[in-house]
């Protein structure tokens, strides 16, 4: 029985390889596309753990990283799977530009230290004036004096404060805390000069 | 552009790809109902042919649920087939993949053990012949490859049921004892009465391959059979020759193959049984 049994066997093989050789083998077409599913698979999954870990590194907060429906709909799997390459290259490539501005400082990041720390103090002796504009327009000019004198310091200070947030990059290169400087001379010059002018305008008004 | 608008550029894009994703896994071919009638009839037949041809161990899966089935029941002198793997076609349908052996022919692979999936196969052959034919008429000649290949089945040695030759010079000396043996059943007017020697070589020595297949010309009439690894040489007659590379291949089979595996304790536990019953028999005379 088994010399016939394994001849009928061999005769459904040969009949089996004649029918996928005329016909194709749906295997062989899914096979193609599961290892280039897993592949696509694997480099989504190395792209989400490196969102989720950048986000707190970053200081943005968690994305929500549920599937958009395309634009456009592919006309088959090679075309999708290759569109899906596409767009992960992309996210890669802004993650590593996201990456490499959190390593720059967070305020006017290609200005020269001296530029930027400057204009730190200009914006905050501009507010610090607006403020105090708005204080004389309520107590007039004698009774909000004080003001010219507290407006330049204040500006002042809140700039040196915002000089050490600004000025910093939000991921350091190093362990160590980078020294700062925060040019607190010309910062004071500034301030004041601000102030002065704003005065000289109030005064000649 | 700033930290948050790349880390956004780059957040939307993983959303794009995943939602791309799941369309190319929609669109991707699915099996069952693209097989065609005939293919899914054949696969049935197939199914079918195989377990008559492979019946009990043979060609039954090879699970802690197998300890407890009887051993030695095949018949010593009829020709074996037996199962090496599966042939999946999605779905529901596949079918075993079974190979002359014992009384027909030789076992021949591509590669060596040191891929697990021909340590597999030559473990699962090597369990399923013993068990379906017994210690008495089935006596395995191994090449010890230092990879573990045989552990279970070195009980058998120990008990005088088996050989294993360690791995310095043992495919020469393996091929000693299987000349010896050939001689010995060349000399005899009626053959059968000696136990069938399967020489089990995890791989081949380039230097060895003449004599390998010099011997497997002879073999199967002196009740000699080999399932040999690493084979480099060219196709040997009344072999069937398994390819391993990401798929593997079996001669006459024209889907890619999934080579069965065995449950570790699987084997040391029917081998411990075949000791019991040798011993039991010796206390018994």
């Amino acid at each position: 029985m088994t010399a016939d049994g394994t001849a009928h066997y061999e005769r459904l093989l040969g009949e089996l390889a004649a029918e996928l050789h005329s016909h194709g083998s749906p295997r062989t077409q899914r096979t193609a596309f599961d290892r280039d599913l897993d592949e696509l698979d694997n480099r989504l999954i190395a792209l989400q753990a490196d969102l989720l870990h950048a986000s707190p590194v970053l200081g943005v907060s968690r994305p929500k990283l549920s599937p958009s429906p395309p634009a456009s709909k592919p006309v088959n799997s090679r075309q999708a799977i290759d569109r899906a390459h596409h767009h992960i290259d992309a996210a890669g490539a802004a993650l590593q530009r996201a990456r490499r501005w959190a390593t720059m400082p967070r305020f006017l990041p290609r200005a020269r230290p001296k530029v930027r720390h400057l204009t730190v103090y200009a914006l905050c002796a501009i507010v610090a004036v607006a403020v105090h504009a708005l204080v004389i327009l309520q107590y007039g000019v004698v009774g909000a004096a004080i003001g010219f004198a507290i407006a330049p310091l204040s500006a002042f200070a809140a700039g040196f404060l915002l000089i050490g947030h600004l000025g910093r990059p939000r991921v350091s290169n190093t362990t160590k805390r980078a020294k700062l400087n925060r040019y607190p001379k010309f910062g004071v010059l500034l301030c004041v000069a601000v102030d002065l002018v704003a005065a000289v305008m109030w005064l000649t008004a | 552009m700033s930290v948050r608008k790349e880390f956004n550029d780059a957040v939307s894009g993983y959303r794009a790809a995943t939602g791309m994703a799941e369309t190319a896994r929609d669109l991707a071919p699915k099996f069952a109902p693209d097989l065609p009638d005939r293919q899914r009839r054949l696969i049935t037949q197939l199914a079918q042919a195989a377990t008559v041809i492979t019946p009990g161990w043979l060609g039954q899966a090879l699970t802690r649920a197998a300890e407890k089935a009887p051993l030695g029941e095949a018949e010593g002198t009829h020709p074996l087939a037996v199962r090496i793997g599966r042939c999946d076609a999605g779905g529901d349908y596949a079918f075993p993949v079974v190979v002359n052996l014992l009384g027909t022919g030789h076992l021949f692979v591509d590669t060596d053990t040191e891929d697990p999936r021909v340590a597999s196969l030559l473990r699962t052959v090597l369990l399923r012949l013993l068990a379906a034919r017994g210690a008495d008429s089935c006596r395995p000649l191994m090449v010890d490859d230092g990879h573990e290949t045989f552990t279970g089945f070195d009980q058998l040695a120990r008990a005088g049921l088996a050989t294993l030759v360690d791995s310095d010079n043992g495919l020469a000396t393996a091929l000693d004892l299987a000349e010896a043996h050939v001689e010995q059943a060349v000399g005899r007017s009626d053959a059968s009465d000696i136990p069938e020697l399967i020489l089990v070589a995890p791989k081949t020595p380039a230097h060895l391959v003449d004599r390998l297949a010099r011997l497997a010309a002879q073999a199967v009439g002196a009740r000699l059979h080999l399932i040999v690894g690493g084979w480099p040489g060219p196709v040997v007659t009344a072999a069937t020759h398994v390819v391993v590379s990401d798929e593997v291949r079996v001669a006459g089979v024209a889907m890619p193959v999934d080579v069965d595996a065995a449950d570790g304790d699987l084997v040391a536990t029917v081998c411990r049984r075949m000791v019991d019953e040798r011993r039991w028999f010796e206390e018994g005379l």
